[in-house]
């Protein structure tokens, strides 16, 4: 291994590209530390619990089952359509949530690692991530088991759902990496996040239908996690998501990656320094 | 052909208090046009190693002396690809690996064995050569039944012989090392210095960190001498071929502890 750091702080074009393909090497040629990390990371959260990986399960079926049941009577809903609707959305909502809000302190909480093995800031996020998709595929277990309850309005579409978690995981990681680097720096981003994301979570299409909002459809379709929710929702309820949802996720990918990697290009040789 | 290049090598870091990690202090400083910065400016920039040329080869083994504060640590972690150099040229050409804070890469959650493929593999390894580790590191540490308990239980020596364990145990060309030889107490110094003699022989480049002279002179042929960030002195000792001070250690450590080699 070698690295060369040639004289001076200017931030030049070769200089983007050289720490581009640095970050980009140490992520992807440890993809299986990052797993692995991710693994034992999920395993010592629930290790001294009784229920184990199960906790993590529990809540979402209670809030789904309690939910559905009451709300299907309180809206005059027909329950086939409202809990698969309502399970889905709660289970991608929370991996998206706990993606942005953990995201602020991420590099902070691996700080030991940065400070004494060089580390790159794409991988740790890597390793959030995958840890909310392992969080993301416990909680899978109970959609599955509303969805066998009502399996109405599953159909083959269901099969969109691996390319749309694919794009939202894109989306997801990037968004990582820049609210990590901007959280890294200030450290009071993080609980201004965890406050955004309650009232957020009421206007976003979560525990009801983007065509529900009727003339305010606006205010989901401007809501990138409103975009993201749909992706994935829509196959698993029946419909293909609309071409709208997926070109507006494959623009923000674009934008987004552009951001974050050009805040991680000019500021990752001073992180260590941030979360000291 | 492990080699290390510096020219002009300098390191300057910001120190940051609570008021300039504040996002709210920050727009405000931006919305007020500076007038109200409530600590945003207040960042102390420090010169913590201060134009320091100097080529490392093969068969060196560095001694880094000074004050607290001259500068050992963060050319240690700049050599190790931790910190990055403001000005100036490096060049380091081999793996390195860091010995410098006891602890770090530990999941206090993990078990012993859990901590070594942990490491290992936050080293370099692959799973599969972190796992062939374990037998090795296992017995170095002498931890037994310990091992498969969670390491928040161990004492802070208990972690030491983990941590060096395994960083001993990775093989790296070049082996950078801060101020931990020190701890651990005196049954585990012997084992300590025996096994860090075999890091050194696969390792062709020691760069050692120490406030004691006994360290220093144990293993160095070559002593950097520190001041505030300034590289004052760079000397080589007599020339001794490596084989030697194998020799010299082994019969120090037999001094010591009483048994052959």
């Amino acid at each position: 291994m070698q690295h060369v750091h040639p004289p001076g702080m200017s931030i030049v074009p070769r200089e983007i590209q050289r720490a581009l393909v640095d970050e980009m090497g140490m992520t992807f040629n440890r993809l299986d530390l990052a797993l692995h990390l991710a693994w034992t990371d999920t395993r010592t959260r629930y290790r001294r619990s009784v229920l184990g990986p199960f906790w993590l399960v529990i809540g979402t079926l209670i809030g789904v089952g309690g939910l559905g049941l009451v709300w299907s009577v309180v809206f005059q809903v027909d329950r086939e359509t409202l809990i698969p609707m309502m399970a889905t959305g709660l289970v991608i909502w929370t991996l998206l949530s706990a993606s942005i809000t953990e995201a602020a302190s991420v590099f902070y909480t691996q700080r030991e690692l940065f400070r004494n093995l060089p580390t790159s800031s794409l991988f740790v996020s890597v390793v959030l991530l995958f840890r909310q998709l392992i969080n993301f595929a416990h909680n899978l277990v109970v959609v599955v088991i509303v969805l066998l309850i009502y399996p109405r309005h599953l159909s083959l579409n269901a099969l969109l759902v691996i390319p749309a978690l694919a794009l939202v995981a894109l989306n997801l990681l990037w968004l990582i990496q820049f609210i990590g680097y901007v959280g890294a720096r200030y450290r009071d981003l993080a609980p201004l996040l965890v406050a955004i994301m309650q009232p957020l979570f009421f206007v976003t299409p979560v525990l009801f239908q983007p065509q529900q909002l009727g003339s305010f459809r606006f205010i989901a379709e401007i809501n990138p996690l409103a975009q993201w929710l749909t992706l994935i929702r829509d196959p698993l309820t029946g419909s293909a998501p609309p071409a709208m949802s997926w070109i507006a996720s494959g623009c923000m990918a674009l934008v987004g990656w552009s951001l974050a990697l050009l805040i991680t290009a000019v500021k990752r040789k001073r992180l260590v320094y941030w979360v000291h | 052909m492990p080699r290390i290049e510096a020219r002009n090598l300098s390191v300057e870091y910001p120190i940051f208090n609570a008021g300039s990690m504040l996002l709210r202090n920050a727009l405000i400083a931006a919305g007020t046009g500076g007038t109200i910065s409530r600590g945003v400016k207040n960042i102390v920039t420090v010169k913590a190693l201060d134009g320091a040329t100097f080529t490392i080869e093969e068969g060196d083994r560095v001694g880094l002396v000074g004050h607290n504060g001259a500068g050992k640590s963060t050319l240690l972690r700049v050599l190790g690809g931790i910190y990055s150099p403001t000005s100036g040229n490096l060049r380091v050409n081999g793996r390195t690996a860091g010995i410098f804070a006891l602890g770090a890469g530990l999941d206090g959650e993990l078990t012993g064995y859990e901590n070594i493929v942990r490491m290992g593999m936050l080293l370099g390894l692959r799973k599969a050569e972190a796992l062939q580790m374990l037998p090795d590191v296992e017995a170095f540490t002498e931890l037994g039944g310990f091992l498969s308990m969670p390491v928040h239980t161990y004492s802070a020596g208990m972690q030491t012989r983990l941590t060096f364990g395994v960083a001993t145990a990775v093989r790296p060309d070049i082996l950078l090392i801060d101020e931990v030889i020190g701890a651990g107490d005196a049954a585990f110094q012997g084992k300590a210095h025996a096994r860090l003699n075999n890091a050194i022989e696969s390792a062709r480049v020691l760069v050692l960190a120490s406030h004691a002279q006994a360290t220093i002179d144990l293993y160095c042929n070559r002593i950097f001498h520190l001041e505030k960030g300034r590289l004052v002195s760079d000397v080589r000792l007599a020339q001794e071929p490596r084989a030697q001070i194998v020799e010299r250690v082994d019969r120090v450590v037999a001094g010591k502890t009483g048994e052959a080699g």
